[in-house]
C-alpha cells in the first residue's frame, strides 16, 4: 500500500506531467542542439566500460595492430621522401548511377608529415584545411551489419552495402546518384530536397520536400556520417597517424563510450573511429561498433575517388518530367533566409549579431508556441540562427527569447517581463544571471556568460545567446565580436 | 523509395512519439519542469542531428537522458534559479512546496528515481532503462531518497 509520501509524489508528478507540454518532433528538428557530438562525455558522470569479452579482445588486438602500424609509419616517415599523392582534379560529372566497388587496391606506402598528439591539434589543423575547401565529389560506400556476439554465425540483420556518388558544396547544397536514388539533391538556397527513385515494380517515383534548414538528412543517407565533425578533447579519444587508400597521410581518432555493468542488459558500449584526410580536412572513413544486449551493430563508411573544388552538375537541383506524379511534403514555412535587418525586425527588441568578417552569412528565424517556467506561462519562443561559414568550417549563433503571449496571466512570482520577454528575477527589477562574464569585448562584453569548450552561452536580459564554433578559441573570439 | 524512407525522417517521428514522454518525465524529475522540458528539446534535437548514431542503440532513451543532463548543466551554468523549482514552487496548483523543497535537497539521482518510480509509476526496470543505470543502482537511490523524504516529511507532520 502506498504511503502518504508516495501519494503526494504521485500527485506532484501528475501535475508536472500535465503542465509540461510534450515535445513534438518538429520542435526538436527546428531547434539546433547546443550540444556537441562528444560534449556528453565531458559533462556527465564518468561511465564504466562494459567488459564484453569478445569485442573487448578484438579491440585490444585492433589497438595493438594500430600501434604497430603507427610505428611502421613513423619509421617510414624517417626514411622516405614526401609523397606526391595529391587530390585529383575534377573530371566532368556523370549522372550514371554507379555500383562500382570501392577502391581497395590503391594503398601506397604512406608518408607522415605531421604528428599531432591531441584532439585539439587535429581539430586545429583540419579546420585550417576545411576552411579552404569549397566543394568535393567522391564515391561513398556505406556498409552496415548486425550479429550476435555470442554466436558469430548468427546474423541479426543481413549485411547491407550502398555505393553512391555525391557532390557536396560548402554551403550544404548536394547532388547524389547511385544505389539509393537515380538522382537526389538538396538546395541550400531554397531549403528544398528533390529526388527520383526506382520503385520495386520498376517504375520511377519522384519526391520533393520543402522547408529543410540543412542537408543532414540526404547527406547522412549518402555518406552515412557527417564528413565535417566537431571533436572535443575527451580522455578516451586516441589520436593515431595512419595511411589511407589514396596514399596521403591521414589522422585517425578513436573514441569510446560505455555505460552499465556486464550483467546489466541495458549496458551499452560503442567505439567510433574517424579517419581524416590531412590535405582536405575531411573525414574520409568512419567506423562505429556498438554493442548492446548481446547484439553487435557495425557501420563502416568511407569515401574514395575524392576530387575537390568541383561544380554542381548542370542538372542540379533536378527537374521532374512533365506530367510526373511527385510526392510533395514538408513545411513551406520551415525555411526562410533573412537579412540582418529583417531578422532584427521580426525578432523584435535588441538583436545583437556577431561580426561577419570574410565569412558567408546565413540567417534563419523560427518561432513556436510553448510554455515558460514551472507555472507553464503561455509564450511564443523566437529563435534566430546565424551561421558564419568559411569553406566547410561553420560557426553558429543561436539567439532566443520567450515572449509572453497577449493576455497571458503571470502566475509565477519569480517571473519578470522585460520588453515583452520573460526572464527569472529575484529582485523583480532585473533578470537574475550569473555575475561572471567570459566575454571581454564587443556588445556582449560584461554580459552574464560562461564558456564550456567550444560553446559560449550569454544572456542579455531575457535574450539568450549560444555561440558555437569549431574550437574553443574561435567560439570566444566570435562571442567577443558582437555589435 | 524516397529520402524519408532511407533517412528515417518518419522513423524519427515515431521515435519521438514513443520515447518523448519517458525522456521528458526523467528530465523533469531530475531538474524540474522548466529546465527538464528545455533539456528534453535539446536532447531530441541532438537525436535528430545524430539520428544515424542513435539508431545503433537498443536503449537510446538512456543515452538521450545523458544528453539532456549535459543540456541542463548548460542552463544551470548561467545562473538560472529554475535548477529545481525549490524556491519558486509556490503555486496553488502544485500545492506541494514542502515536498518540492524536500525533493530539491535530494541528489539528482535520488529524486529522479523517486519521482519516476513513485510519481510516474515506472517499474525499477523502466527507470533504470531511462536513466541509463542498473536496476540495483535505482533501488539504492530509491531507498535512500525515500528514506530521507520520509524522515523530513513524516516526522514534520508527526507521522
Amino acid at each position: 500500500m502506498d504511503t502518504e509520501v508516495e501519494q503526494r509524489i504521485a500527485r506532484l508528478a501528475q501535475h508536472w506531467d500535465t503542465s509540461t507540454r510534450p515535445v513534438a518532433a518538429d520542435e526538436a528538428r527546428s531547434r539546433p542542439s547546443a550540444i556537441g557530438a562528444l560534449d556528453i562525455h565531458s559533462v556527465v558522470a564518468p561511465v564504466r566500460p562494459v567488459p564484453q569479452a569478445i569485442p573487448a579482445r578484438r579491440w585490444i588486438w585492433m589497438a595493438a595492430a594500430a600501434s604497430i602500424v603507427a610505428l611502421v609509419v613513423a619509421v617510414a616517415a624517417i626514411v622516405r621522401e614526401p609523397s606526391n599523392g595529391s587530390i585529383s582534379s575534377a573530371p566532368a560529372e556523370s549522372t550514371v548511377p554507379t555500383t562500382a566497388a570501392p577502391d581497395e587496391t590503391a594503398v601506397t606506402t604512406p608518408v607522415v608529415e605531421e604528428r599531432p598528439t591531441t584532439v585539439s591539434d587535429v581539430m586545429a589543423q583540419a579546420t585550417t584545411r576545411l576552411s579552404a575547401l569549397q566543394s568535393f565529389r567522391a564515391t561513398a560506400t556505406v556498409r552496415t551489419t548486425q550479429r550476435s556476439i555470442d554466436d558469430a554465425t548468427a546474423v541479426v540483420a543481413p549485411e547491407s552495402t550502398t555505393v553512391n556518388d555525391i557532390t557536396l558544396m560548402a554551403d550544404g547544397s548536394l547532388w547524389m546518384h547511385g544505389d539509393l536514388s537515380l538522382w537526389g539533391s538538396y538546395d541550400a538556397s531554397t531549403g528544398m530536397s528533390r529526388g527520383a527513385f526506382l520503385a520495386a515494380d520498376g517504375t520511377t517515383q519522384y519526391q520533393e520536400i520543402v522547408g529543410w534548414t540543412d542537408n543532414s538528412t540526404p547527406l547522412l543517407i549518402a555518406l552515412g556520417y557527417d564528413p565535417v565533425m566537431r571533436f572535443d578533447a575527451v580522455q578516451d579519444t586516441v589520436v593515431e597517424v595512419v595511411d589511407r587508400q589514396l596514399g596521403r597521410p591521414a589522422w585517425r581518432l578513436t573514441a569510446s563510450f560505455a555505460y552499465g555493468t556486464p550483467e546489466d542488459t541495458t549496458a551499452f558500449s560503442q567505439v567510433e573511429t574517424y579517419t581524416i584526410d590531412q590535405e582536405s580536412g575531411l573525414i574520409v572513413e568512419y567506423g562505429r561498433t556498438s554493442i548492446n544486449n548481446g547484439i553487435e551493430d557495425v557501420t563502416e563508411a568511407k569515401i574514395s575517388d575524392l576530387q575537390v573544388d568541383v561544380d554542381l552538375p548542370a542538372e542540379f537541383p533536378g527537374a521532374f518530367p512533365d506530367g510526373a506524379v511527385v510526392d510533395r511534403s514538408g513545411n513551406p514555412d520551415g525555411f526562410a533566409l533573412l537579412t540582418p535587418e529583417t531578422a532584427s525586425q521580426r525578432f523584435g527588441g535588441e538583436l545583437l549579431l556577431p561580426a561577419q568578417g570574410d565569412a558567408e552569412q546565413r540567417i534563419v528565424l523560427s518561432s513556436s508556441d510553448g510554455v515558460w517556467g514551472d507555472q507553464a506561462i503561455p509564450v511564443t519562443n523566437f529563435q534566430v540562427t546565424v551561421q558564419l561559414r568559411t569553406g566547410f568550417v561553420t560557426k553558429s549563433v543561436v539567439v532566443s527569447k520567450a515572449v509572453l503571449q497577449l493576455g497571458a496571466p503571470i502566475s509565477d512570482p519569480g517571473a519578470l517581463v522585460v520588453d515583452g520577454a520573460l526572464c527569472r528575477s529575484q529582485d523583480r527589477v532585473t533578470c537574475t544571471d550569473t555575475p561572471d562574464s567570459a566575454i571581454t569585448s564587443g556588445a556582449l562584453a560584461g554580459r552574464p556568460s560562461t564558456q564550456e569548450g567550444r560553446i559560449v552561452t550569454a544572456t542579455s536580459g531575457p535574450v539568450r545567446y549560444v555561440i558555437m564554433a569549431q574550437t574553443a578559441d574561435d567560439a570566444l573570439a566570435t562571442a567577443n565580436s558582437f555589435s | 523509395m524516397g529520402f524519408d524512407d532511407y533517412a528515417s525522417y518518419r522513423d524519427f517521428e515515431a521515435f519521438v512519439a514513443a520515447a518523448e514522454q519517458r525522456l521528458r518525465r526523467a528530465l523533469v524529475a531530475s531538474y524540474g519542469p522548466a529546465i527538464g522540458r528545455d533539456a528534453t528539446v535539446d536532447a531530441l534535437s541532438w537525436a535528430w542531428e545524430h539520428w544515424d548514431r542513435l539508431q545503433g542503440m537498443d536503449y537510446p532513451v538512456g543515452y538521450l537522458y545523458r544528453v539532456g543532463q549535459t543540456a541542463s548543466a548548460r542552463y544551470l551554468s548561467i545562473g538560472s534559479s529554475e535548477a529545481y523549482p525549490v524556491a519558486t514552487s509556490q503555486s496553488p496548483s502544485d500545492g506541494e512546496p514542502e515536498l518540492v523543497r524536500a525533493l530539491g535537497r535530494l541528489s539528482v539521482q535520488q529524486r529522479s528515481a523517486v519521482v519516476l518510480v513513485h510519481g510516474c509509476a515506472m517499474s525499477q526496470r523502466e527507470a533504470a532503462d531511462v536513466l541509463g543505470i542498473s536496476v540495483s543502482t535505482v533501488r539504492e537511490h530509491l531507498e535512500r531518497g525515500m528514506g530521507r523524504l520520509r524522515g523530513e516529511l513524516e516526522v514534520r507532520h508527526g507521522h
